[in-house]
């Protein structure tokens, strides 16, 4: 039977490590795997309580990375971009959480709505991805 | 199948995909799944073969087998027809390299995907027989595993499946291969197939037992081996498979010390499928000793290509 109890490389202090971190530029890319809108794992039901301490959903997201360059994180022939801008421009927010790559939580309210969740999976624009992990 | 939603965005830092989400959590819940459990985890997009377990930091992960990662947003993936051809000119050439069961798995998953209803339900367990057998090539036997128990769930009496879930339980978890077989031979209309399947394993725990529990084991194998001699539908086992039976046979009466009829078994082995420089070795055994104990891990796992590849009613 293999191992089944892992210990994460991040420690348990990595939350507030994280919250130190330096805020994202407005026109930092955000990319999610996966084709927008995400129909087969919306939103909606992708957002948890992160152990950084937020609540969202996962995507990739860094200062001065090309789109390319965040969606080689993703396995998925298609992924879905925008910026850390727009989406604040609809009162969200990114921040860098831990994770794989250039892991990132876009942070919503815990009480959000299946509508609003709909709304901002249409900010995302389907993009092929050059450089899906193999 | 198997399936378990999943993000997979949400990566932790080792490449593990989090669980904790609410899409992934009813999936879970609902097949009771815990740490140690294969499953398959999804977008609707991509599709891998994962073991669950427990991240100090994260909680419930789901470690991806990448090996076994499956487009299902492949261009041309929506195409039954297109599928279906490319995964037909593959298994045409049965049997298929090694090199092509991880194609072979993907094809097989993306068929069974886009499958009008009426295929799938005319031959229920079929994909998850042949992906059985294409994990087993690649070495994935938790995966394995896996398919071929829910091939059984759909095909509980066909021979070829219940020799094959038999077989991957012996590689996989050998102590409820043993409980297995001793269930499963208990009815006497067993399909010689299968028996042979049960014989081999009884043979390899008789083999591995203390000596003081040696002689009940070994009685249960050549009573077994008894029945399979008397089975009406013994050519259905295959040549190899009987002979495995015969070298089976052999082997526990070298370890009881009844030496000539060791090697009448041997020998018989060696006549009914004699391929392979291991079987005629095998010929020569005269004692139980570390050697003979060699071949005999040498000619079960030589057996291991003798696998039937296809269900009976598929």
């Amino acid at each position: 039977m293999a191992l089944i109890r892992l210990v994460s490389a991040a420690d348990s202090q990595g939350g507030a490590l994280r919250a130190g971190r330096a805020r994202l530029p407005d026109d930092s890319f955000v990319v999610r795997c996966g084709l927008p809108p995400f129909r087969g794992r919306p939103l909606f039901t992708a957002c948890d309580d992160h152990p950084d301490g937020v609540y969202g959903f996962s995507v990739q997201c860094a200062a001065a990375l090309s789109v390319e360059q965040l969606a080689s994180a993703c396995r998925n022939n298609t992924v879905g971009a925008t910026t850390v801008a727009r989406i604040r421009a609809m009162g969200f927010d990114v921040v860098p959480t831990s994770g794989q790559w250039w892991h990132a939580t876009v942070v919503v309210p815990k009480g959000w709505s299946q509508a609003e969740s709909e709304r901002l999976s249409l900010l995302f624009e389907p993009i092929s991805n050059p450089a899906a992990r193999r | 199948m198997r399936l378990i939603s999943a993000d997979f965005n949400a990566m932790t830092e080792a490449g593990h995909v989090r669980l904790t989400l609410p899409c992934s959590r009813e999936d879970i819940l609902r097949m009771s799944l815990g740490p140690g459990d294969w499953a398959w985890l999804s977008d609707s997009e991509i599709l891998v073969g994962a073991q669950l377990a427990i991240d100090d930091r994260y909680g419930l992960v789901g470690v991806p087998d990448w090996d076994t990662l499956v487009h299902l947003d492949e261009e041309g993936a929506d195409d039954f027809n297109r599928v279906s051809a490319a995964l037909n000119l593959l298994l045409k050439g049965e049997p298929p390299s090694i090199e092509e069961e991880p194609r072979i798995l993907e094809l097989l998953t993306q068929l069974e995907h886009v499958a009008p209803p009426q295929i799938k339900d005319a031959s229920p367990g079929t994909f998850a027989f042949r992906r059985a057998l294409a994990l087993r090539q690649m070495g994935k036997l938790g995966l394995a595993l896996l398919e071929i128990e829910d091939a059984r769930r759909f095909r509980p009496e066909d021979p070829v499946v219940v020799f094959v879930h038999l077989d991957l339980l012996r590689l996989e978890d050998f102590p409820a291969a043993v409980a297995e077989a001793e269930t499963v031979a208990v009815s006497p209309s067993v399909p010689a197939l299968v028996l042979s399947a049960c014989i081999n394993i009884l043979a390899t725990q008789a083999e591995q037992a203390a000596a003081d529990q040696f002689e009940p084991a070994a009685r249960r194998v050549l009573d077994w081996c008894r029945r399979l001699d008397q089975a009406p539908d013994r050519e259905q086992a295959g040549e190899s498979l009987l002979a495995l039976s015969h070298f089976n046979r052999g082997l526990v009466l070298l370890r009881a010390g009844r030496v000539s009829q060791a090697r009448e078994a041997f020998e018989h082995a060696y006549r009914i499928y004699p391929v392979g420089p291991m079987l005629h070795e095998v010929a020569g055994l005269q004692t139980y000793d570390r050697h003979a104990r060699e071949i005999a891990r040498n000619v079960r796992t030589l057996a291991e290509r003798w696998v039937p590849t296809r269900p009976v009613a598929a």
